[in-house]
């Protein structure tokens, strides 16, 4: 009994040193936790070398933007040159607010300056996805352009080919491609119309203007996809059936 | 009998000289109009398209054909890069939630 008593009192003074042990433990890592969610920077120095590093981030992905705005060859000059200069017009408010913020002497106006970079630029959340899609929709624009002027030259065609074996398959082709062609202008429409409305001051509202924005360049770009394989299609059937006339007469 | 011998001698020559002058006016017109295809001739060096454009009804249709062919190669060598486009616009750009310092 004596012996029982003794093992109980040595092992539940175990378990309370534990328990005690434990619940330091808790409470040093509860304490430490609110000094890593409230701001870790003491100093204007280490504020600004946090602000610089997010612009310098910003800085890149928008040089980024330029040059695949500017190596993309679907793209006319000056549709490059649209990306191009909305992208510098970033890049010089970026760079004016780290000029402002490696001014600042105080941590209060060093810490608003950082929440500029956010606040005023979006430059991940709403200006690249913007003018990445911009590019998209430039692309979509031409390549309907050139398709829609290659309708003359197919009336023109379907016209000497009122004979021809494959006469009837290519006017419904043609009836698709038309059809095709007209949706990814709504599409596009659609699309441009929403850019206006992708600015930093609308955010967040511009994550769900975003999604539609780019499900309409995607509809856009599959309609012209489904459009480029009825033009193709219809190539290969007006070649069929006036391609050998065509040979021979000249 | 002898009165109409020589009013037939008197009509004759009118009528066989009526001809000549008939058959010579009409030879004059021929000769007038072939003057003026000669100078439709000249003129048809700037009026060609005509003529070509029959020859080009052959070549218009070979033509159209090579430009919906080029139309077609244009839009296969777009589709890959419109998709590029649409893979660079839907990208994950990174993360532009507030974080303080």
């Amino acid at each position: 009994m004596k012996n029982f008593k003794n093992f109980c009192s040595r092992h539940l003074a175990a378990l309370s040193l534990a328990l005690v042990g434990a619940l330091s433990l808790f409470g040093i890592a509860a304490a430490a936790a609110p000094v890593a969610d409230a701001a870790s920077c003491t100093t204007v120095s280490c504020v600004q070398q946090f602000g610089n590093q997010r612009i310098q981030e910003r800085l890149t992905a928008l040089e980024k933007l330029k040059t695949d705005a500017k190596n993309n060859k679907a793209l006319t000059g000056q549709q490059q040159d649209i990306i191009v200069n909305d992208a510098n017009s970033n890049e010089n408010g970026l760079n004016a607010l780290k000029k402002q913020l490696d001014a600042e002497t105080a941590i209060k106006p060093a810490l608003a300056d950082v929440k500029n970079i956010y606040v005023q630029f979006r430059i991940y959340a709403v200006v690249l996805p913007r003018d990445y899609g911009e590019i998209e929709l430039f692309h979509e624009q031409n390549a309907s352009q050139r398709m829609t002027d290659a309708e003359v030259t197919i009336d023109a065609l379907i016209q000497k080919d009122q004979n021809g074996k494959n006469i009837g398959q290519i006017k419904t082709l043609d009836q698709d491609y038309m059809n095709k062609l007209n949706d990814a202008s709504t599409n596009m429409k659609g699309a441009q119309g929403l850019i206006p409305s992708l600015v930093p001051a609308n955010y967040p509202g511009t994550n769900s203007t975003l999604k539609t924005y780019h499900q309409d360049l995607k509809t856009a770009r599959l309609d012209l996809q489904g459009a480029a394989n009825d033009l193709h299609q219809m190539t290969q059937l007006l070649k069929e059936d006036l391609g050998g006339s065509t040979g021979s007469s000249s | 009998m002898q009165t109409i011998s020589k009013r037939a001698r008197f009509w004759l020559p009118l009528i066989v000289l009526a001809l000549v002058v008939v058959l010579a006016l009409g030879g004059c017109a021929r000769g007038a109009n072939t003057g003026n295809t000669s100078s439709n001739q000249n003129t048809s060096t700037s009026s060609q398209n005509p003529t070509s454009t029959s020859s080009a009804g052959g070549s218009s249709t070979s033509s159209e054909l090579q430009h919906l062919q080029q139309v077609d190669q244009q839009n296969q060598n777009d589709a890959n890069n419109l998709n590029n486009d649409d893979q660079n616009a839907n990208q994950n750009f990174g993360n532009d939630q507030e974080t303080q310092p």
